[in-house]
Order: C-alpha cells, then structure tokens, then sequence
C-alpha cells in the first residue's frame, strides 16, 4: 500500500506572456509526490522543470489546474497562508545556495523561524540538529563567504530541512558543484531520504537523478516518461 | 493566522536586520539622512529660539498683570485742538481725579494703584545703579502681586500719615550693603527716609529675561515711597487734585472683561482729559492674545521652512531605499521562499527607513542643540529647550521616515518571489 501523496497537480498548465506572446511552460501536467518518496526531475533547460519546483514550492501558481500541498488546494489561498506553507510545509535548495551574506550560518539555518511563532528555546535545538546532520555544527559563526561551495550547499540544505518540512524542493543542488563534492552532496540528500524526508529534485544531469528512487522525465512542459 | 510581526523577539530581529544593513554602508546611510539631520536641526533651533522668544514675551507681560490695564502718562497723541501747547492748556495730565473716577467707573474692576516717578539725586552711588525712585500707593503691591524679602510692605496708614519710610528693591539693597538693610535711613534727595522692607524681585525677570520688556517695571532697581511723602521733597508737585501721577493701575475682576473695558476707561479719560490723548494704555490681556498670535505666525512659517528640509531629506531617504532594494532583490526572494509574507518584507524595509529617519532625527536634535546654545552665546538671544522642542521634531522625523519608506517597501513587498529569486 502507498503512502498518501504530498504533492498532487491536477491538470496544471503554466503560461507566461512574453513580448505580449504567451508562453506555455507547463502543459496539462497530472503528477504527484507520495509521503518518503525521493523523486527526480530530469529534462533539457527550460522545459518547465523549475516553474513545477516552484509551483510545488508555492512560490508560484499554476495558470490552470489544482495543486494540493498536503491535501490543500493552494489555488485558494491567501499570500499570508502560503507563506505559511513555504515556511512549515516545503524547504527549498538552490543551485546558487541563496544564502544571505552577511550573515552567519547560524542565522542563515534559522532564517524561517524568523517569520514564526515558535519561541527561540524551542527552535534554537532544531537549528543546532540541522547544521550538524549537515555537518557544520563547528563552522555555525562563519559567513558565507568563508565557506566554500559544498559547505554552502550544506548550510541551504540545513535550512531547507530545519523546520522538518513535508516537502524538500532542490533546484539543480550540484549545479555549482564540483563531482567531489556534488557525491558529498548528494549522499546527504540520500540519508535525508533514509531518515523519510520526502524530496523533490529537479536536474538537467541524469547521473544526479539516478541517486532519487523515482525520475520523471519533462519535455517541452509535459511529463512524457516516468521511468 | 500568524501574528509573529507583533512578537518583541520578531521586532529586535528586524532592527538588528535594519542597523546591520545601514551599518554595512555607513557613508551612503549618512549621507542618507543629511537632510534629515539638517531638516530636524533646523526645526528644532527655530522652534526653541521661537520659544525662547514668546516665553521672553509672555514673561514680561505676565509681570504687568493678566488682569490690570495699565495707563501711562504719555506726549500728546492726538488733541480736538491744534498745537501741543493748546492742548496741554486742556488738561493736566493724569491726577488722583482720575483714579477716583476710574475707581467707580464699573463694577468689573476691582482695585486701582497709582504711582508718580521721582526725579531724584543719589550720592554715592554709580550711574548704573542709580535706582528709580517712585512714590506710590499701597494698593501697587497688592496688584502687581509683589511681596518682600524682609519687613513689611507700604501701608495704607504710611500713604495717609506721610510717612518718610522706603521700600528698596533687592538689587538696591544689595548695592547699598549693609546700609540697605531693614532699620536703616537712606538719603533720597535731601531727605531721609527709614528702611521697612526689601521688595522681592520678580522671579519671571531674574530666571527668564536679562533686561525684561521695556513695559514693566524693574522692581529690583527701585526705591517705592508712600505716595505722599515725596512732598517733603524740593520741587515736588504734591499730592493734591493737580498732582500729575505717571501711571495708574487698574485691577480687573478678570483679565478676559478687558475689551468691554477698555472703551469705558478710553470715554472716561477723555472727558477728564478734555479729549486730549496724553495717556497711553496698556492692556497685558490683548498684548498677550497679539503675541500669541504672532507666535502662531511665526510657528508656521517655521514649521513650512522644517517641514521644506525634511520632505527634501524623505525624498533622499527614498531614494537610497529603492537603491537597497534593487541591491537586495535576491534576498526579497529568499525571504519569501523561507516563509516571509509581503508584510514581513514591508515591515523590513519600513523598519530600516524609520531607522534611517530617527537617526538622523536625533542627531539632529544634538544638532539643533548646538546651534540654539551657540546663538544663544554669541547673539544672546534667549532660547528655551523643551519637550515640545525634542518631541515634535523627532515625531516629524517618524513621520518622514514611514512616509519616505512606504513607497519602497510596498515595492519590495509587491515582488514576484520567483522573479526575485532569479535576479542577479
């Protein structure tokens, strides 16, 4: 029996006006992320791989269609409560890290429960459990910009994870990486994934998507093989 | 509903998000708020040198009394005759008559005082102590609510009996030494009168005003007499109907009946007077409600000059924030993503804007300062520090500081997360 879904999109479609043309990204995409699951989506540049991971990500919503998060039909909510969705429900990995500069990895790893009620005694435990699963419990003082790329990654995927999401979202996370330490990277995704962290992984590079146990395959705005 | 924007934890987090971004480009958030500093500055100076200004004012015509109208003798203003000479054939000047006619001339006035001046030689003492001599009735001190130091006032009893005894003001006496004290004699002229009291200096006039309005009095320098015993004087002109006293002081039942008055004591004089103007009248109830008036004057004009500065140090606090914006898109979307609502990022950027505006609002406060206390040292102009002084600029500076910052912020807030997340 399978767990229930996570992620469901219905009928999504995607357009974009461009110089007054419109632009179809996604096209009638039916797909769904079960709770454990650890997916991969693979496709050419600008085949709509990052507009799903957003639209999952509820940073983004779908033209036509439902997304239900969790069983929630985004398409009906507020700002404020998908912001409260992106905050508890999903964590987002970037190619490019997105980390704040001036900042330390500490704050960096905490920065969403900057935007929640929970009381720092209570997240303050969370953050230092994230950063040594990622493995930088002795660099938590330290900005970005002492890090090198591996080690920022890690501090983005402390972030990502610290808040216990439902949903991980990664966009390219070895994209900036050298094969070294994108193994590194990828190992820890691996063993988020061992511990049932149901994850989301979008990437051009079908090395990086045989490490996920289920890779869909995009092409020109639609899901055209699951393999 | 989430209601972290409310949580002190939330609102310390945003001020160290706010200083850490101005702190990281020190020299454009100064120049920043140059204006502000200026605006504020400017605002705060004028306010409390316009302070000091009206409290000058309003000290010294507090000190003739709220509640007396007071007539001066003066040169023949305006006459039904022509020529000065022709006039002063009409009338005698002001004269105990005059008193004795104001005094039933309404039920709204309560008291009257006169005083007659005394052109009187001191020996021993420098010209710029030469204390102003003055005989007077008892009533004088009453209305004008002085009181004294040492000894007793001047009696009704002294100003019927003649008595040759002398009230000295308090910088008399102290020049004076130990001869101006209570129990001694002092030669006025060719008399000599016995000490009873030291007359009180007005407090409004030593704490507020170095030299006091040229309308009242300075207590501190003179010498009071009963009226009436200045007849033992040479060259007095007595005490009888003819006496010409130098000015008459009309207590009023409140110093809000003085316009109903006035008219009445205008039409009495003047038919005492044969319609000759050779009176002035002063009236502290109207003088005040005209300083007023000009002070509200003077505080608009103040204020547009302020409020000129500050809208030209919002628009460079503007300015500089749509900078950091664009500097930070990036990170707008990277807040957005972790959770942050578009109030989250309205409030950050409200947040560094007020932070922005109050600095500057209070270094200009310290600047203001500076200038009120160096014009008040080399111009010697009065100025007056308060609340209304800090407040009121600081609260302007609030004002700039949300103003100036909701333009940027909602354009931060209102930023597609996805679009923010791709910028460079």
């Amino acid at each position: 029996m399978s767990l229930p879904p996570i992620a469901q999109l219905h009928g999504v479609s995607k357009n974009y006006s461009l110089d007054g043309r419109i632009v179809e990204v996604l096209r009638n995409v039916d797909f769904s992320v079960h709770k454990g699951e650890f997916v991969a989506i693979t496709g050419k540049s600008g085949s709509g791989k990052s507009t799903l991971l957003h639209i999952c990500g509820c940073l983004d919503r779908p033209t036509v269609g439902k997304y239900l998060l969790d069983g929630r039909d985004v398409g009906v909510l507020a700002d404020q409560q998908l912001a409260g969705l992106r905050q508890n429900y999903v964590g987002f990995v970037f190619q490019d890290f997105n980390l704040l500069p001036y900042a330390s990895v500490y704050e960096n790893a905490a920065l969403p429960f900057l935007y929640s009620t929970l009381e720092e005694e209570r997240w303050k435990p969370m953050v230092l459990q994230a950063l040594e699963d990622v493995g930088l419990s002795h660099r938590m003082a330290h900005r970005p910009a002492a890090l090198s790329g591996g080690e920022r990654q890690r501090v983005a995927i402390a972030r990502a994870v610290v808040t216990d999401p439902k949903l991980v979202l990664a966009d390219e996370p070895t994209g900036n990486l050298d094969s070294v330490t994108s193994r590194d990277i990828l190992a820890l995704f691996s063993s988020l994934h061992k511990k049932g962290a149901t994850i989301l992984l979008v990437t051009h590079d079908r090395s990086v998507a045989a490490t996920a146990s289920r890779t869909v395959v995009m092409c020109d705005g639609t899901l055209t093989e699951v393999v | 509903m989430r209601n972290h924007i409310l949580r002190l934890e939330y609102l310390l987090a945003l001020y160290a998000i706010a200083s850490g971004s101005l702190l990281r480009h020190r020299l454009r958030s100064f120049l920043s708020i140059l204006g502000v500093i200026c605006g504020v500055a400017a605002v705060f100076a004028t306010l409390s040198i316009g302070e000091g200004a009206k409290r000058e004012v309003l000290a010294g015509i507090r000190q003739l009394g709220l509640e007396n109208i007071i007539v001066r003798r003066s040169q023949f203003l305006n006459t039904k005759t022509t020529g000065g000479e022709s006039a002063r054939n009409y009338s005698n000047g002001l004269q105990l008559r005059d008193v004795q006619l104001l005094q039933g001339a309404s039920s709204a006035i309560t008291d009257v005082a006169f005083l007659k001046e005394l052109q009187v030689e001191f020996t021993g003492m420098t010209q710029e102590m030469m204390p102003q001599v003055v005989a007077c009735s008892s009533s004088y001190f009453t209305i004008h609510g002085l009181t004294v130091t040492r000894g007793r006032m001047i009696l009704e009893r002294d100003v019927r009996l003649k008595k040759k005894i002398c009230l000295l003001g308090e910088g008399v006496a102290r020049g004076l030494g130990s001869k101006g004290t209570v129990g001694n004699s002092l030669r006025v002229g060719e008399q000599v009168f016995l000490i009873v009291g030291i007359v009180r200096s007005a407090p409004l006039k030593n704490q507020e005003s170095k030299g006091g309005t040229t309308l009242a009095r300075e207590v501190d320098q003179m010498v009071f007499l009963p009226f009436g015993a200045h007849d033992y004087m040479k060259g007095s002109q007595g005490t009888g109907a003819v006496a010409v006293l130098d000015e008459i002081v009309i207590k009023l039942r409140s110093g809000k009946v003085a316009e109903q008055i006035v008219p009445l004591i205008l039409r009495t004089l003047r038919l005492s007077h044969n319609s000759v103007r050779d009176f002035q009248l002063i009236v502290p109830w109207q003088l005040m409600y005209q300083a007023k008036k000009t002070q509200k004057i003077f505080n608009m004009v103040l204020g547009t000059i302020g409020a000129i500065s500050l809208l030209v140090g919002g628009i460079g606090i503007m300015n500089v924030l749509l900078a950091v914006i664009s500097e930070r898109t990036r990170e707008i979307g990277i807040r957005r993503a972790v959770g942050a609502t578009r109030k989250d990022i309205m409030a950050q950027f409200l947040a560094e804007s007020l932070l922005l505006t109050v600095t500057g609002g209070i270094i200009g406060i310290f600047a203001g300062l500076a200038c009120s206390m160096l014009i008040a040292r080399f111009a010697g102009w009065s100025v007056a520090v308060s609340l209304v002084t800090v407040v009121v600029p600081l609260i302007t500076s609030v004002i700039v500081g949300i103003c100036a910052g909701v333009y940027p912020a909602v354009k931060a807030a209102g930023m597609d997360p996805v679009q923010a997340l791709r910028s460079a």
